[in-house]
């Protein structure tokens, strides 16, 4: 009846191409050889951009793991590129969504943009999901409720031959659980939904937010958004995204000043590397 | 090194003249002759941001200077101030006075501000050459050609890499990162599939067990009255602290709201028709309970129900439940 356990196991198994294994050997060694010269910051940095540009090489080939994602974020952060990490650590969490290393970097990151004082325009949206709760939509979450609901059924049914008190209880129970996983379930589909159809997006630098897709409209509000800003993206009309703030706050900004994570797979459709 | 070298005319020096203050330019030097010539050189031509360079303005008489000129003043000339920090001399003299005393060197140290700045522009200069009418026309302004340079922006300045440990010290796993992702997203029939096979599997369970077992099937209905399931409790417990009669009477009242405390058999067999129960449950009952009214009122009721009635009581509450 199921086939992703053995897909699963066969892909866990499935030896990396020779290639890929060595950008991604060099992306390690480009990274320690960054933390070997810490006292070169300039020398450093350098060595963890080439660290980030290998392991986004690693992407492009189709490699999609929430340890690469947050590796990558780390490479960048260290590497000066602030906006980059943020992008790459939520993409990892979108992945993972109880990757407790990746919100941890995702929270020290975000400190250090240089918000606006005062008011609370582009700061980042406040998450209200546990973070150790794993993404529901998936063979762990799908699992769990299947043996909620057998539970719950079998529960039920030994009270209705039985009538013996506990089991009744223990049914209400197991349906109660299920029914909430099933709820975690939807709103996470409902989440993923949402990343495939307006991808996050974060500006790479300051760049003021305006009232239409040209430099002739006149910006929405005097100060500009921080590199580092994290919206949604709503529409593209040539050069131009038209972005939406977690404060609800909707406007245009050029694309060259944005980066958008519009190649977030759908992990059900992510290939193993090839 | 970039030499460039304007206009040199050969003419005998006039005598001294007192410049006039009429006319006076802003850039006048302060040398009278008959004619001067003005040659600029930089060195370097290629640098960084705010990096040095030296401007040499070569002053040169041609045939004889009455007076010498004074330095030449840059932060006064058109293009200077905005593109250059210009340090200041401590002396108006010239640096270098050739042996013949008709050539002057200025030398001047400029830093580029911006990278934008595309060259050194033209020095202009003005001289008096004495003996023209009116006076005021004797002043005549040189200008150098200007110098390209190639200004290069400067570097980013290194500051100390300023990050936790627990970034730096990340443990990188690269044959993790080539397995595909942990949890793929599944399909939402998924969770279609995971409600209905459980739930339909232990319904086909139930249907067959009810088929196999229909007595198991009624005495799991009959458990399902809280006030049947009381009442047999009393019955098989048979501690005396409840007659028989008064403990069907009490299931009747919480069963079917039987209104009185000691029914006859008449009022209890009304109920159970109006109730709509089997002919064969109210024949039962009415006999149940003319047979405890006969015990009652016999004065066997205080020693607590005889086995037979006892069991003709469960009986009565089966026939019940299972009608209901």
């Amino acid at each position: 009846m199921t086939t992703w356990p053995l897909s699963l196991m066969l892909s866990l198994a499935a030896p990396a191409d020779d290639t890929t294994m060595a950008l991604a050997v060099q992306a390690v060694h480009a990274f320690q050889a960054g933390t070997e010269h810490l006292a070169d910051p300039g020398r450093a940095r350098q060595s963890f951009r080439e660290a980030a540009q290998a392991m986004e090489q690693l992407r492009q080939q189709g490699v999609r793991h929430p340890a690469l994602e947050r590796a990558l974020g780390n490479a960048w952060y260290l590497a000066g590129n602030l906006p980059r990490a943020i992008l790459a650590y939520r993409r990892g969490l979108s992945l993972t969504p109880d990757d407790r290393a990746a919100h941890r970097n995702l929270a020290y990151v975000r400190e250090q943009v240089r918000y606006p004082d005062g008011g609370t325009l582009g700061r980042p949206p406040i998450d209200h999901r546990p973070p150790w709760l794993p993404r529901l939509n998936s063979p762990l979450g799908g699992a769990s409720i299947l043996a909620a609901v057998t539970v719950g059924s079998v529960a039920l049914t030994r009270w209705r031959m039985t009538r013996r008190g506990p089991l009744r209880a223990v049914a209400a129970l197991a349906w109660l659980a299920a029914s909430l996983l099933t709820l975690g379930w939807l709103a996470d589909a409902w989440q993923q939904g949402r990343d495939l159809e307006t991808p996050p997006v974060v500006l790479a630098t300051a760049t003021p937010l305006r009232w239409g897709n040209g430099l002739a409209y006149p910006p929405k509000v005097a100060t500009e958004l921080p590199a580092g800003t994290e919206a949604r993206l709503l529409h593209r009309r040539g050069h131009w995204l038209l972005i939406e703030l977690s404060g609800g706050e909707v406007g245009w900004v050029p694309a060259t000043a944005a980066l958008v994570a519009d190649d977030l797979a759908d992990p059900a459709r992510a290939s193993p590397a090839p | 090194m970039i030499v460039v070298v304007l206009g040199w005319i050969g003419v005998a020096a006039p005598a001294v003249d007192e410049p006039p203050l009429v006319g006076q330019p802003a850039h006048f030097c302060g040398a009278i002759g008959a004619r001067f010539g003005i040659a600029v050189r930089a060195e370097p031509t290629e640098l960084t941001v705010e990096e040095p360079l030296r401007l040499t303005v070569v002053l040169e008489a041609a045939g004889g200077a009455a007076r010498p000129p004074r330095r030449p003043r840059l932060e006064t000339m058109r293009g200077f101030a905005d593109r250059f920090y210009i340090e200041k001399n401590p002396s108006d003299d010239p640096d270098r006075v050739h042996p013949n005393g008709q050539r002057w060197e200025f030398d001047y140290r400029l830093r580029p501000k911006h990278p934008d700045v595309p060259a050194i522009p033209r020095v202009t200069v003005a001289y008096y050459r004495p003996g023209l009418v009116p006076p005021s026309r004797g002043y005549q302004t040189i200008a150098s050609e200007s110098i390209p340079l190639r200004v290069r922006p400067r570097p980013p300045t290194a500051a100390a890499i300023d990050a936790p440990a627990f970034l730096l010290e990340e443990r990188l796993e690269p044959e993790r990162w080539l397995r595909r992702a942990p949890w793929p997203s599944l399909d939402p029939s998924w969770l279609l599939a995971a409600w209905l096979v459980p739930a339909g599997g232990c319904l086909a369970w139930y249907g067959l067990w009810r088929w196999r077992h229909p007595e198991a099937a009624w005495r799991a209905r009959q458990r399902r009255s809280r006030a049947a399931r009381q009442a047999l409790a009393a019955l098989r417990n048979g501690d005396g602290r409840s007659a028989t009669g008064d403990i069907v009477a009490d299931y009747l009242r919480q069963r079917f709201d039987l209104p009185v405390a000691e029914p006859t058999p008449e009022e209890v067999a009304e109920l159970l028709r109006r109730q709509g129960r089997s002919e064969e449950a109210v024949a039962w009952a009415y006999e149940f309970f003319r047979r405890w009214d006969e015990r009652r009122f016999a004065g066997g009721a205080a020693a607590g129900a005889p086995p037979d009635l006892a069991a003709d009581a469960a009986q009565l509450i089966a026939l019940l439940e299972d009608g209901s």
